[in-house]
């Protein structure tokens, strides 16, 4: 029986940086670690500028990103995540476009009246917090735009959704000339079309898309690919195209009935909602297909339903005014989710789930739709079948029904919110552009690049629906790579990591904060479920004292304890003091690993680590750290008594240097 | 904010502040910072091993002398309030103290058998620590230790049995000190120091009370001290070691880790670097050599903090709540005042120095007090370092053959060792061999021989099954630590005037053998 040993690794420089978990997950690598600490300590200004160095859309996300990086935060393995996309918003709400600073707003052609907010317009600089030294931060395109003329190129951007706009802020910034091309009369793609009001008001999206066209790309409405130019049009006229048109087609239940009168798209119904406002029909009783998060978007929406488009979509007493009237006038009373999938197996986050039956939203599992019976040409009742099971053992979508088991939903409407894909007629065979069976078009996932040279792509069109920070960060890497391709530079990543000693008497104000452990987690308030009418904002920003309590929680990840075995005297009083039991001394028998550990052992103790394994007499030592357990609270590097152990914190840059391609 | 518990609020008032570094323990980091940064508190690690903590394992043995010696200490501060080590005056304040003193029969009680109750569980202790094969590297030195530990506790006993100045103190300590000058060439000079002088009197009486009030209670903080910091400094209890070697009864010790997994199962907590899993571990710093605290979890502990605070708390107070039973059960006796005219029948030593007196029976003096002791005593020093395999520590007897040496060498000294005691005292070789041969083949050759082949014998068999060390180790001190109780017994129980043997129920004169106690 072999013996049975631990499994270690030799850290390295992304073994460092996948440990700051918030900062690995985010898909445009935002510090959020980096703006957390910085609101602990009352440095607002400098926390947005962190949040929003990496991203544009630094407010949006503040508002509605889906936080991948809450989803990796290591407290959330304590008790529960910091609560980073809220604080987000606590210093967009100070320093972000919504209310920030004056400045001068060009006239916005979408709109009559430009928004009351203001814009961001300090400068906004690398601080060398950590790792906010990122290849697309903004210091890094603001100096290569300093260096640079213009550049003379001239780039198309199709969409002007958060990828086509992203690309769009980042190539005006390193000098190119970029039209913007939007189908819908007003920018923001999905942002404005997908993503209900009262979770994003339209304000926010109107200054933050001001303020990237405040850099120079010109922005043409009503321009729809297919119809008004074609791919070809744009590759004669332009030296690049980048195509971000979203993904906009329904996917179809396939069932009978699906094309009578008061059968919706989710798509179409939130784009009638964001564009039309919210006096549309849909009758009393809703129902709804779907239990996805876009599914209980479209449920809440539905709820809403009825009281008008307000102007002061801030106002609630008005708001509440308008949706009195609008009750008696027969809005949306009951709205019911018809979902395939259990409960636990629904795609919607838990909290989506929970927020929209807060609302009223009754969701039922395990019901197929099988036909949609009509009457007069209009949809008056669903018919569905029970599910047995949803997934096979495989784990693939194929939902065993129950025979028998038929039941009827009256309803006055249907909303299927199944999914998107795109919509690619306008696709023609010259133009080399090839497309998958998914509905996307296909291309190198690295650079973005399409098989039509030149042509670049991002967003939904090319993954499907994802977040609005992928399509941010889709935006970035497809305008760095049309950068090199139309600059015709070679790129060559460079990559720093520096380690800083923490002296243990500042620990308490460089490390995480005192009491850091103790404070539970909050979440945003909210308004009451029976002020929850039309656009009124359901979450409200933190107050100041809880979002400086919430920005403590965090446990500050860059910092790690790091080891001297020349001083180490084995006396293992940091593996008996460590609260959360992330270390450990072995025996180096008793390790075993991969070839670099291997390496590391014989050229650190001059003995090959088999010859442990054999049973060698040198006896030596080896220590393990489970990083996924520390909580940075130093006890170790307090107790050890030959400060053989210090906290350091791990700092790095990666960029990329552009230099011109060197001729065969 | 009214809504935070009670003990938080207390954690951020300003008194606690002033002396915690800490909040309240009510989680990791806390209970971490609590232990480390007391005074008494970091004299434990922050976390234990659970398999240390068990009570079939440690008895908690040694935290209750530790409780003893506290209680000894705080009753003899307020017995030597009104003690006085004067020939005239010792008798008159002992017997003040027990009646016109408030609390002063209770707090002489106390300290009484807190004395006796110390002695006894500093042998119980030794003899855990060997069964339990604690005494194995590293921690030989820590077992020297104790045994000096063993012999200043008899000395301190010993040298306080005389204060009453009694005629039970009086005779139990000439008898004793009778033993020390049969040392062959030194014994006068050695008994002389002992008592000042010729006779047992005010010399004896005040270098008794200055070893008894002074000297042996400052070496016992000192060496207890040192033991204490050593048990940690060798990497805690030998408990833990268990399952670090194939044991000797693999499916035995199979079965308490299976035990084990499952406690950590279904407490829901994720299991602490498991082995041979997917989970891998950051190799952040390789060193050369070893140290006994390598490898010493964290996997398998618990935080002292609060278990083991509750553990020694709850001892202290069972060990009080013990003393308090049978001080009211029963008194110190304090009899007729020392009168070295008057020879008391019989004259019996302190009752862990009987067995000696026992010995004393059968042999010649200088054999029975002094050499054969001297050697169980270089005996005890020398077992680690005859025994020096790792393997085997941290269980009861090592294995299931040794659990099975133990009992049989326990049985067969059960039944010699009364059976020698008998013959011995019926067919006595120095009356028989009076005037026949020379008197050292009865006092010396005979008995050096029989003992020897007793103590042989079970060794010789033994050596049928291949012994391991520590098995031939397990047969000795078996041997050696019956025969002790037998002896003890024997001495205590069955012996009557004239240290004749009689039934303990049937001695003449209606003496009680247990009223010395």
């Amino acid at each position: 029986m072999p013996e049975e040993r631990f499994q270690a690794f030799v850290p390295d420089f992304d073994y460092y940086r996948s440990l700051v978990a918030c900062q690995f997950a985010c898909p445009v690598g935002t510090d959020a670690r980096g703006y957390v600490t910085a609101i602990a300590r009352g440095e607002y200004e400098q926390a947005y500028r962190i949040a929003r160095e990496v991203n544009p859309f630094a407010s949006t996300c503040g508002w509605v990103c889906g936080a991948p990086c809450e989803a990796a935060c290591r407290r959330g393995k304590i008790d529960s995540p910091v609560a980073i996309r809220a604080l987000k918003r606590f210093v967009d709400d100070r320093y972000g476009v919504f209310w920030g600073e004056e400045s001068d707003l060009p006239p916005l052609p979408w709109r009559e009246q430009s928004p009351a907010g203001q814009s961001y317009t300090g400068v906004t600089i690398g601080l060398d917090l950590g790792n906010s030294d990122l290849p697309h931060g903004l210091r890094q395109l603001r100096r290569a735009t300093d260096r640079r003329e213009h550049t003379g190129k001239r780039v198309a951007v199709v969409g002007s959704g958060p990828a086509g706009l992203t690309c769009a802020h980042d190539l005006a910034l390193l000098g190119h000339d970029v039209v913007i091309f939007e189908a819908a009369s007003a920018p923001g793609g999905m942002l404005r079309l997908g993503v209900p009001e009262y979770r994003l008001p339209r304000d926010l999206i109107d200054l933050e898309i001001a303020s990237i066209l405040a850099l120079g790309p010109e922005l043409r409405l009503n321009q729809a690919l297919g119809r008004d130019f074609s791919l070809a049009d744009l590759r004669a006229e332009f030296d690049a195209v980048f195509l971000g048109i979203g993904t906009y087609q329904g996917r179809q239940l396939n069932v009978e009935g699906e094309e009578l009168d008061g059968v919706l798209r989710a798509v179409d119904f939130l784009l009638n909602v964001n564009l039309g406002g919210y006096n549309l029909d849909l009758g009393r009783k809703v129902l709804v297909i779907g239990g996805g998060n876009v599914a209980m978007d479209v449920a809440r929406t539905a709820l809403r339903v009825g009281s008008p488009h307000s102007e002061a979509s801030g106002d609630i007493s008005l708001a509440l005014d308008v949706a009195r009237t609008a009750v008696r006038l027969g809005a949306t009373e009951e709205v019911h989710c018809l979902v395939v999938e259990d409960r636990g197996e629904m795609l919607a986050d838990p909290y989506e789930v929970q927020e929209a039956e807060n609302e009223g939203v009754i969701i039922h599992n395990h019901v197929a739709p099988r036909r949609i019976r009509g009457q007069n040409g209009r949809a008056v009742a669903v018919e569905t079948l029970d599910v047995a099971r949803t997934f096979d053992d495989e784990g693939r979508f194929n939902p065993q029904l129950i025979e028998d088991t038929q039941r009827t939903w009256g309803c006055d409407s249907v909303i299927v919110s199944i999914g998107q894909t795109g919509e690619l007629g306008w696709v023609q065979p010259e133009d080399g552009l090839e497309v998958t069976r998914r509905g996307t078009v296909a291309m190198d996932r690295k650079t973005l690049a399409t098989t039509a040279p030149g042509v670049y792509v991002g967003g939904d069109i090319a993954f499907g629906p994802r977040l609005i920070i992928n399509a941010v960060a889709d935006g970035q890497r497809a305008a760095r790579n049309m950068h090199i391709y139309l600059q015709k530079v070679e790129p060559r990543a460079v990559r720093k990591g520096w380690m800083t000693t923490i002296d243990l008497h500042d620990y308490p104000t460089r490390g995480p904060v005192p009491g850091y452990l103790r404070h539970p987690s909050k979440r945003p308030p909210e308004i009451p479920v029976d002020r929850r009418i039309g656009v009124s904002q359901v979450e409200l920003a933190f107050s100041e004292r809880d979002a400086r309590v919430q920005g403590e929680r965090c446990l500050v990840c860059t910092v790690n304890p790091v080891f001297d075995g020349d001083l180490c005297i084995l006396c293992n009083g940091c593996v008996d003091v460590c609260p959360t039991d992330c270390l450990r001394l072995t025996p180096v028998d008793q390790v075993t690993g991969n070839e670099t550990l291997a390496a590391v052992v014989e050229a650190r103790l001059g003995t090959p680590l088999a010859a442990f394994h054999q049973g060698q007499m040198t006896q030596a030592t080896a220590m393990l750290f489970d990083p996924t357990l520390c909580i940075r609270c130093a006890l170790c590097a307090q107790r050890c008594p030959t400060d053989a152990i210090t906290m350091e914190t791990f700092r790095f840059s990666e960029r990329i240097i552009l230099e011109p391609e060197v001729s065969a | 904010m009214s809504n935070e518990p009670w003990t938080t609020r207390i954690a951020r008032s300003r008194v606690w502040r002033s002396y915690f570094r800490h909040g309240w323990p009510d989680n990791p980091l806390d209970r971490s910072l609590v232990m480390t940064s007391g005074l008494f508190f970091h004299l434990h690690s922050v976390k234990s091993s659970r398999k240390s903590l068990r009570w079939s394992y440690s008895m908690g043995l040694g935290i209750m002398i530790v409780a003893l010696f506290l209680i000894l200490l705080f009753t003899g501060t307020l017995l030597m309030f009104y003690y006085i080590p004067s020939v005239e005056q010792a008798y008159p304040t002992m017997k003040e103290i027990q009646t016109a003193i408030p609390l002063g029969q209770f707090t002489r009680d106390m300290h009484r058998w807190a004395a006796q109750l110390m002695v006894l569980a500093v042998i119980l202790h030794a003899a855990r620590v060997f069964y339990t094969g604690a005494y194995k590297p590293p921690r030989e030195f820590n077992w020297i230790i104790g045994v000096f530990l063993l012999l200043i506790t008899l000395g301190a006993s010993f040298t306080g049995y005389l204060l009453p100045w009694d005629q039970l103190s009086y005779w139990a300590i000439t008898v004793g000190t009778n033993i020390a000058g049969y040392a062959p060439g030194i014994g006068d000079i050695v008994r002389a120091l002992l008592l000042g002088g010729r006779e047992v009197g005010q010399n004896a009486l005040i270098r008794f009370y200055t070893l008894h009030i002074m000297v042996f209670p400052l070496l016992l903080i000192g060496i207890i001290s040192y033991h204490l910091w050593r048990v940690r400094k060798d990497g805690g209890l030998a408990a833990q070691d268990a399952d670090l070697g194939v044991d000797g009864d693999p499916s035995e010790a199979e079965a308490t880790l299976v035990a084990d997994t499952e406690q950590t199962a279904s407490s829901g907590q994720p299991e602490i670097f498991p082995k041979n899993t997917s989970k891998t571990y950051g190799l952040v710093e390789l060193m050369r050599g070893g140290s006994p605290m390598v490898g010493r979890g964290p996997e398998d502990t618990v935080f002292s903090f609060p278990v083991v605070l509750l553990l020694e708390l709850a001892l202290f107070l069972g060990t009080s709540l013990l003393l308090f039973v049978l001080s009211l059960l029963r008194h110190a006796p304090l009899g007729e005042i020392a009168n070295p005219l008057v020879t008391v029948d019989p004259a019996k030593a302190p009752w862990y120095f009987v067995g000696l007196q026992e010995l004393l029976e059968h042999m010649h003096p200088a054999l029975a007090g002094i050499l054969i002791p001297g050697i169980l005593v270089i005996f005890l020093l020398t077992i680690p370092y005859l025994d020096n395999d790792r393997f085997g520590a941290g269980r009861w007897f090592t294995s299931t053959r040794g659990k099975r040496i133990a009992l049989w060498t326990a049985l067969y000294t059960a039944v010699v060792m009364p059976i020698y005691i008998l013959l011995d005292n019926f067919i006595v070789p120095r009356e028989i061999l009076r005037g026949v041969a020379p008197e050292y083949v009865s006092q010396w050759l005979i008995p050096i021989v029989i003992i020897g082949v007793l103590v042989a014998l079970p060794v010789l068999a033994l050596r049928r099954w291949r012994p391991t060390p520590r098995e031939t180790m397990l047969a000795l001190f078996t041997v050696m630590f019956v025969a002790a109780v037998i002896f003890t017994l024997s001495g205590l129980l069955f012996r009557g005037p004239g240290f004749k043997l009689y039934w303990p129920w049937n001695m003449p004169g209606g003496y009680n053998p247990l009223s010395d106690l």
